[in-house]
């Protein structure tokens, strides 16, 4: 893919390196998840500190929040800043 | 008898006004644009807001916070799942989609090819899995009806059916958008005032909720550490794919993506709809957990057997009765059939516009014909759907369908993902590529679930499965990609035709607009 034409070159390139990336984080982060309930659940079930808080429920909780958190930062990077790029 | 009179007036306030943005609606409905994408005209919060109406289904609401009363961190799994395919759908789907397509996602996939073999394809996998989640809706509102109204199963199905004709036929995209909007207000707030009622219990810590669950919970600490559910790596693997590519496939949802005007506001929405739907789950969480602590050791709720009056579903529904009260408890059953009414109204303008636009100009009329017709065709489309999923809601009465749903994410994720995702990033796909491979991956689909153990053993009840996996996206998604490769390699006389030029241009305009 290298007939574009040129002005808008490196914003299809950061556009395109940035949604790979932030796919990448989310299906790594989910996979291990699903990896680590498939393989070593025991590693999931181990309590955090004294209380009944589970590494488990403590890693899918956040997978949740994260997951939020990322979409924020991808919106916000590409309308507030990427953007400004594209001629 | 208080809590059914408070459901009452909720509901019918919720009925009279969806009725009467259907009627404002209506006479805006003769135009394409109006009629498919709303004019183009809702905003970022708005689609994100009629998103999340959209995807929460009562079966999320109910199903999973019932899934987190039975078995705790298992219903956990599931909800994350249905939650990550929405930050994909950003990143990967959500603004190509904007800047390429006007109606339907087939607008997309067909750019490249041949339109009537696309859209062929793409008509028949989007009829297919509107009609499999349609039916698990339905039947899940019959019964729940039943239960919360008392109400015949056969008039709850009517009632749900005919209001989204209405919806639907009448007010098209502008009344569905709406009816979703004002759904998923209902819903996130109900949810919100039933967790801080649970959380106010407990000091607002998650840690003081969990350790009294334990306690209060037959199988104890083993709530809070991966179950039975998901038993093999292989399963567990083959449900996240479904789910993640399931939902970027799901034509109801891509649909909503044309209702903005621009790549800005597609991205907006979906980061909106993030994080409703993640917020949304983590109530539920929050609220499968109030369950297990005010309902187990309950005999109101729990009868002889130690299982949920009605069903496990209903551990929502119980609790906001155990610490709401009677005019609690008629909100949120207000709040569940309406939630039933927003995800029909999503599934049937889909299925109307697969019929209208992809199957009726593109495949049967070569294009030739006009926007008064195509609307026509597009409407009584949306009235005979309605009246399939009343029938069909009505033949399934008290069947499994659990399955259906999980069908329908399948078939979602091995042809509508793979074809919409290397029709717009593979530069060596072609119409017959697409198109055989397509249809391999949905036939792949069909004969794995029917062979596998929900069919096979559950429903023909045969001793054990020719396939054993509940889950097939593992392999039919691979399968589907691999067929669509080698159909695009043997296709020798088309591949000269799609050349570079019309994939860069496309690429482009993908990336810039138009």
């Amino acid at each position: 893919m290298s007939s574009f034409t040129n002005k808008n070159d490196r914003y299809i390139k950061v556009k395109r390196n940035i949604s790979h990336l932030f796919s990448f984080i989310v299906i790594f982060m989910y996979f291990s998840f699903i990896l680590l309930i498939g393989f070593y659940p025991k590693l999931l079930a181990k309590k955090i500190a004294t209380s009944s808080m589970t590494y488990g429920v403590a890693f899918g909780l956040s997978i949740i929040i994260f997951s939020i958190f990322l979409t924020l930062i991808y919106t916000l990077l590409s309308n507030k800043y990427i953007d400004e790029i594209k001629k | 008898m208080e809590s059914n009179f408070v459901a009452s007036i909720i509901f019918f306030l919720f009925v009279f006004v969806t009725l009467a943005i259907t009627y404002f609606a209506s006479k805006k409905s003769n135009t394409k644009e109006n009629y498919y994408a709303a004019g183009e005209k809702i905003s970022g919060f708005q689609n994100g807001l009629a998103i999340a109406g959209d995807y929460m289904s009562a079966a999320s609401f109910l199903g999973i916070s019932g899934l987190v009363f039975l078995s705790g961190f298992d219903g956990l799994i599931y909800s994350i799942g249905f939650l990550v395919g929405w930050p994909i759908i950003l990143f990967l789907v959500a603004e190509k989609l904007k800047n390429l397509g006007k109606f339907t996602f087939a607008d997309v996939t067909t750019i490249r090819f041949k339109q009537s073999k696309i859209r062929a394809l793409s008509s028949i996998s989007t009829l297919i899995t509107v009609l499999f989640y349609l039916i698990a809706q339905m039947v899940g509102a019959g019964s729940l009806i039943q239960i919360l109204f008392d109400l015949p199963y056969d008039f709850a199905i009517w009632i749900v059916g005919i209001l989204m004709i209405i919806y639907v036929s009448f007010g098209g995209m502008i009344a569905t958008t709406w009816v979703q909007i004002i759904k998923a207000f209902l819903l996130i707030f109900g949810a919100t005032v039933l967790s801080f009622l649970v959380l106010k219990e407990f000091s607002f810590s998650l840690t003081n909720l969990l350790d009294a669950a334990v306690k209060a919970h037959k199988s104890g600490i083993d709530i809070l550490k991966p179950g039975k559910l998901v038993a093999d790596p292989i399963s567990a693997i083959s449900l996240g794919i479904a789910l993640i590519l399931g939902t970027a496939g799901l034509p109801h949802i891509l649909m909503r993506f044309f209702t903005v005007p621009d790549a800005k506001s597609a991205r907006l929405s979906a980061f909106y709809a993030t994080s409703f739907i993640g917020y949304f789950y983590l109530l539920t969480f929050i609220i499968g957990f109030g369950a297990i602590v005010y309902l187990s050791t309950n005999s109101n709720y729990i009868n002889a057997d130690g299982i949920l009056i009605g069903s496990n579903n209903m551990a929502a529904i119980h609790l906001s009765h155990a610490i709401g009260g009677d005019i609690f408890l008629g909100f949120i059953s207000a709040v569940a059939f309406a939630t039933i009414l927003a995800v029909v109204a999503g599934l049937t303008l889909a299925g109307a516009s697969a019929v209208g636009r992809d199957l009726y100009v593109y495949v049967l009329n070569n294009e030739k014909t006009d926007e008064k017709r195509e609307l026509f065709v597009s409407k009584i489309s949306s009235v005979l759907i309605g009246i399939v999923a009343i029938f069909l809601g009505i033949a399934f009465e008290g069947q499994n369908v659990a399955f259906m749903v999980g069908l329908a994410f399948a078939i979602a994720a091995s042809t509508n993902f793979p074809v919409l995702f290397l029709s717009i990033n593979w530069k060596n796909l072609t119409t017959n590529g697409a198109f055989y491979g397509g249809m391999c991956g949905l036939l792949i689909t069909v004969c794995l679930v029917v062979l596998g153990p929900t069919i096979w053993v559950d429903i023909f009840k045969f001793d054990k499965p020719i396939f054993p996996y509940k889950y097939p996206a593992l392999f039919s998604v691979s399968l589907s990609f691999l067929a669509i490769f080698i159909f695009s390699k043997l296709d020798i006389k088309n591949r000269s035709k799609i050349d570079d030029e019309k994939f860069t241009k496309m690429m482009e305009k993908a990336y810039l607009g138009k």
